[in-house]
């Protein structure tokens, strides 16, 4: 019976163990932003590295998306002859759900595993021992300036996949479906609020902290040897993932709760 | 001065140091011996304040190290060069950026200054010209000299080397050794040297310290361990196994 229960309690054990080592990491992470002196040119490496080297990536999604949104949406309303509905319905799902979660989802895949990649591999490799022993704290010479790139660039890219999506529905909309242009446009405004893109944008923030403060953990805390690594990244990209999506759905309620749908 | 007073250590529940005594004097090298798992690069990684031990006192310039936070050590590792075992050069840099950075990334050295310093070390490891390459393409002893440049750069007062010589054919390995004694001769700086390479440890020693079981077997000058009477340290400088194999 003790045993059976030793065998439980273990996995659970080492999760908040994790989570309680995360917590530090990130609050870490917040009190270096906070009273340390930014290395800035590792900030602008990081945000060109995490922001701008995604943006092809993430309008190309965003633009399938709203493709395929556009799509599903007007065969829909067309059974109710509201086909006109279809642009404000693509802007708004575009805004608040589909731009911020696409992107990171995506974003979470391609810098978190190669943050959680690069970290691990530094670790294993003695490099940030190398860099504590020159009196340089990991923290703020690594986290800071990936988390500082990646929360600035998560809002832009995700506006990116917003206005790429809305475009590329448009034209979907307009040249392969036959809605009017005019109306799209013109119901597209009338219904898309300031509220719900803020909505989005701020979301796209969560997102980006969560992303850079999970892979930064999982890479710092990897195990020794390439198969470490590798755990690592897989486990960088699945947590964010998962996390981005529970966020996601929390964010959604205060939201509708703090301002109406 | 280095002294390291009942340090215990280990991990997974498995204690590794078992109460290590040390004593390193001022521009004096101490070389640390011992099988491999002993915990030799354990033990200078604790005096690197890389780590925490489970019990004892490190104590560096008259001050105990251990009780303090990661963020508090900073005016020791400012004190503290090292040689990693492999190096550990940063692999998005290159050489002369990995040396430069102990001096750059505080920001407060000029320009001008940490280009003279660098050149300066880089001659000094005999790596000039090469500068300009990431470290995956130089060999294993370029790198190691790039990893001392990088450890020397800020004139730190104390030296730890994890086995400079591991993996070097011998002339590469003398020539660590050299930039060893030149370290110690020329700056007067205090070195702890690991290694397993009793050719370098003879070469560079002024005491050599064997760790076995967890604590300090014995120690003293080279020729003390060389005429020691201790089975074990006879057997460990000699290179004597019991193990016979069958084939």
């Amino acid at each position: 019976m003790n045993l059976l229960l030793a065998h439980l309690a273990d996995p659970v054990f080492r999760f908040l163990d994790q989570l309680g080592t995360w917590w530090s990491l990130t609050l870490e992470t917040l009190r270096s932003l906070f009273t340390r002196r930014p290395y800035f040119r590792e900030i602008v490496v990081q945000t060109y590295l995490v922001g701008a080297r995604s943006q092809m990536v993430v309008c190309f999604t965003g633009a399938f998306i709203g493709m395929v949104f556009c799509a599903q949406i007007f065969y829909q309303f067309h059974k109710v002859q509201m086909d006109s509905g279809t642009g404000p319905a693509v802007s708004i799902a575009l805004a608040r759900e589909l731009a911020p979660i696409i992107t990171g989802l995506i974003v979470a895949g391609r810098v978190g595993a190669s943050m959680a990649a690069e970290l691990g591999t530094m670790r294993v490799t003695e490099q940030v021992d190398a860099l504590r022993s020159l009196a340089v704290h990991p923290v703020d010479y690594l986290v800071v300036p990936r988390a500082i790139g990646l929360v600035m660039s998560m809002p832009l890219l995700t506006a990116e996949a917003m206005l790429v999506g809305i475009v590329a529905a448009y034209l979907v909309g307009t040249q392969l479906l036959g809605v009017d242009g005019g109306y799209f446009i013109n119901n597209m405004e009338k219904f898309t609020k300031y509220k719900d893109v803020m909505a989005g944008l701020i979301k796209a923030v969560v997102f980006g902290f969560i992303i850079v403060t999970v892979s930064c953990y999982k890479g710092l805390n990897c195990d020794r040897g390439a198969e470490g690594v590798g755990r690592a990244t897989t486990e960088a990209v699945v947590v964010s993932s998962v996390s981005i999506l529970i966020a996601n759905f929390f964010i959604t309620i205060i939201f509708s709760k703090l301002i109406s749908p | 001065m280095i002294l390291v007073e009942n340090l215990y250590h280990g991990f997974h529940g498995v204690e590794i140091l078992r109460g290590v005594n040390l004593e390193v004097k001022e521009a004096e090298t101490l070389v640390i011996i011992g099988r491999s798992g002993s915990g030799k690069s354990q033990l200078l990684r604790l005096v690197a304040s890389l780590t925490k031990p489970s019990r004892g006192r490190i104590v560096i310039d008259r001050r105990d190290w251990v009780p303090l936070g990661e963020r508090e050590l900073t005016p020791l590792r400012k004190k503290i060069g090292i040689l990693f075992q492999d190096a550990a050069l940063f692999d998005s840099m290159t050489v002369y950026e990995n040396v430069a950075f102990p001096l750059t990334v505080s920001g407060k050295v000029p320009k001008r200054e940490v280009r003279e310093r660098v050149e300066e070390v880089l001659k000094l490891v005999s790596l000039e010209g090469h500068g300009r390459k990431k470290p995956g393409e130089i060999s294993g002893g370029m790198r190691k000299r790039a990893g001392l440049a990088r450890a020397i750069v800020d004139r730190p007062s104390i030296v730890l080397y994890d086995e400079p010589t591991a993996g070097l054919d011998p002339v590469i390995a003398d020539s660590i050794n050299n930039l060893i004694l030149k370290l110690s001769e020329v700056f007067h700086v205090t070195s702890i040297v690991v290694t397993h390479d009793m050719v370098s440890a003879y070469k560079v020693a002024d005491r050599i310290a064997m760790l076995y079981e967890g604590k300090v077997l014995e120690s003293g000058t080279p020729a003390e361990i060389q005429s020691s009477r201790n089975p074990v340290v006879e057997k460990f400088i000699q290179g004597r196994s019991d193990v016979l194999v069958d084939l």
